[in-house]
């Protein structure tokens, strides 16, 4: 605890005067743009990619035509997705040994009972580290930047949204805000454990500036726009 | 060895400093792009520099704040006077989980300090998981730039690299094979490790969480499988609420990249049930920095790497001929602070033209402060002999009037008639990688008598 004393009795000694904070000027209506067209624009710009879907039960047909039915995948309940997906083969189980695990996740929400969650004897790291697909919801996007709010309480484990080598983002057209400044004002009494931006898929340009999708986690990001 | 040294050795291959200048500036244009799409440009700057001064003049207040609200939330505090201590709270909580395995994602900070030897002499094996730095880590390098750590090599030297060290085969390289090769090797080093070590971009007072910026998602990769997660932090790293992270985060990654926003910014408030969150508040010589008036705004600084991006010196010479943990316009107004000897040419490696305090995101008038530490250097240390020499030549030559003139007119007439070889010798460093220019035929005070009179 020395250093403690020691580091604030330093800043007194040798902080300026008391400066006043400046406050966070009103930033709305700046965008000449239409807030979906630009979310879309960034988000692709990022690398990711946005569908629209009339309704949320439209999200397991959607799911079927872009991957393999095949594909092990892990979704949040948050997103009342498993009576759509619960007759499909995406969700068949663990049918196949040795091709890797279908892990039907479903992850407690406020709204479902304890009983929906997926143990986490099923949900290991081994068995995460090979998913195809995580589903998950997102609660703002920002119009400027492209990025989604995902709140870690929707997640069983944190790690999921960065594991898998895909993502699908379900946001309903009407969560869109258009800067960063409405997203936090929303989250301002937020008591999250841990909740991320995500725009676009996990990507680097560490090599000679050319850029890669898939760096460590997802190589394909897609946010699922509702209309509803 | 000083900064002009260095970087002649750097330029020495002119293909490489040419498109590392180029690759460069491409960068600084697509800043450019990004800011222009942002019609509050400059308020965003203006409100980001004043809460910086705000938090600086209150620091004391909010680092109380943040260790309260961080208590309440289950994480553990630590201070750190210096990089030892640092080291030694990071290594006693590794020691406390007997962690054998360590994945880091990016952190200045713990370049500062030097952890990695550290960790490593202890034999806890330290892997850097960012790709640039697992390259220049697997290079046994350090970063040449605080975002692009591995900017100075080219796809040729990683491909044999990771053939030499991750036993890939021969692509010629293939970026995407070879990233697909680093993937397989960090995802089993992500597996393995038994604890995650992480660098902060913005810690919250109000709330106590921090902010972690990634476009791989490394640091979340690190941090969500590993038990324990030591997040490691300078204590200029705090701004006073949530609320001011969008100020921030919308500036960072605009001004770092050109993109909107990094893929990932990742909120830690309290640590997932089951594990551990400590983070270390570390000062190293930042309650010294915030103690010089003209200095202090330098700890505004958010890391974004813009003012290296645009430095025609950075572009040029490279990030290690700073030989300073931040290379760079900011590398070269922090680090004499820390060590005015060993860093005393760092302020010299500017021309003053002021582009990198146009672009920096919190207004750092860091040509200032170039300028400042000049004064500095040429009172506290020995300074250039040869240049000091010069100056005191110079200062004596223009004092008297008729002697200058006639000064001007040898040289004038020397230029012309002075054999190259003797021009462009070891005693002209002006003749060094360039044309001097024409002698004209007359001064500007010669023009002046005869077209005014």
């Amino acid at each position: 605890m020395a250093s403690r004393d020691d580091i604030l009795k330093a800043v007194r000694q040798n902080k300026p005067e008391p400066v006043p904070h400046p406050g966070i000027p009103d930033f709305t209506h700046r965008m000449a743009e239409p807030l979906i067209e630009r979310f879309v624009e960034e988000i692709e710009k990022a690398g990711g990619s946005v569908a629209n879907l009339q309704h949320r039960n439209d999200l397991r047909s959607e799911l079927m035509d872009r991957y393999q039915p095949s594909v092990t995948w892990s979704a949040v309940q948050g997103l009342s997705l498993p009576d759509a997906l619960s007759d499909s083969a995406l969700s068949a189980p663990d049918t196949r040994p040795g091709e890797g695990h279908t892990v039907k996740n479903t992850l407690p929400d406020s709204d479902h009972s304890v009983e929906n969650t997926t143990p986490d004897s099923v949900l290991t790291v081994e068995r995460m580290e090979k998913l195809d697909l995580v589903v998950l919801k997102g609660d703002i996007g920002v119009a400027e930047n492209g990025a989604v709010w995902v709140s870690g309480e929707i997640l069983q484990r944190r790690v999921l949204p960065f594991i898998s080598l895909n993502l699908a983002i379900l946001l309903p057209a009407s969560a869109i805000v258009e800067n960063l400044h409405i997203a936090y004002e929303k989250l301002q009494e937020s008591t999250h454990s841990f909740g991320t931006f995500i725009c676009g898929p996990s990507k680097t340009a560490d090599i000679e500036q050319s850029l890669v999708m898939g760096a460590h986690g997802p190589a394909t990001a897609t946010v699922y726009l509702i209309e509803e | 060895m000083s900064h002009p040294e260095q970087a002649e050795q750097f330029l020495a291959n002119e293909a490489r400093s040419r498109w590392h200048d180029e690759t460069l500036w491409q960068v600084r244009a697509k800043r450019d792009r990004a800011a222009g799409r942002v019609p509050e440009w400059e308020e965003l700057r203006e409100t980001a520099s004043a809460i910086k001064s705000h938090t600086l003049s209150r620091l004391d207040h909010y680092l109380v704040q943040f260790e309260k609200q961080t208590r309440q939330n289950g994480v553990t505090i630590h201070w750190a006077s210096n990089a030892e201590e640092h080291n030694r709270i990071v290594h006693s909580i590794l020691e406390k989980h007997a962690v054998r395995k360590v994945v880091k994602s990016k952190s200045m900070l713990t370049e500062e300090c030097g952890l990695n030897g550290w960790l490593e002499t202890h034999d806890i094996e330290t892997v850097d998981t960012d790709l640039g730095e697992r390259i220049v880590q697997l290079a046994k390098e350090r970063p040449s730039h605080i975002v692009m750590p591995a900017i100075h090599k080219k796809r040729e030297e990683i491909d044999e690299l990771f053939q030499r060290t991750l036993h890939t085969r021969p692509s010629g390289g293939d970026a995407v094979y070879l990233t697909r090769e680093a993937r397989r090797h960090l995802r089993q080093k992500f597996l393995e490790a038994e604890a995650a070590i992480t660098g902060v971009n913005f810690a919250v007072a109000e709330t106590g969480e921090i902010v972690v910026c990634t476009n791989e998602g490394n640091a979340d990769m690190g941090v969500h499988l590993a038990p324990v997660h030591i997040a490691c932090m300078g204590i200029e790293k705090l701004i006073p609420r949530r609320a001011d992270l969008g100020i921030f985060l919308r500036l960072l990654a605009r001004s770092a990249t050109g993109q909107s926003i990094t893929s990932y910014s990742s909120h830690f408030r309290k640590p997932e049930k089951g594990r551990e969150l400590h983070i270390v508040l570390v000062d190293n010589g930042r309650t010294r920095q915030l103690g010089r008036e003209k200095f202090r705004q330098s700890l505004a600084c958010i890391r974004c790497g813009a003012c290296m991006n645009t430095c025609p010196v950075y572009r040029r010479s490279g990030g290690h001929s700073y030989g300073s943990v931040i290379p760079g316009p900011i590398g070269a107004i922090l680090s004499p602070g820390m060590d005015l000897k060993k860093h005393a040419s760092l302020p010299f490696a500017s021309t003053l033209c002021g582009s990198c305090s146009d672009v920096c995101p919190v207004k750092i008038d860091i040509h200032e402060q170039l300028y400042q530490w000049r004064q500095i250097v040429i009172r506290d240390t020995a300074g250039d002999p040869a240049k000091s020499g010069a100056m005191g030549a110079a200062g004596q030559l223009m004092r008297r009037p008729r002697l200058f003139r006639l000064g001007g007119k040898v040289l004038r007439w020397l230029l012309r008639r002075l054999p190259r070889p003797f021009l462009y010798s070891r005693f002209n460093p002006w003749g060094k990688q360039r044309e001097l220019p024409d002698a004209p035929e007359e001064s500007f005070f010669e023009w002046y008598k005869r077209n005014r009179q």
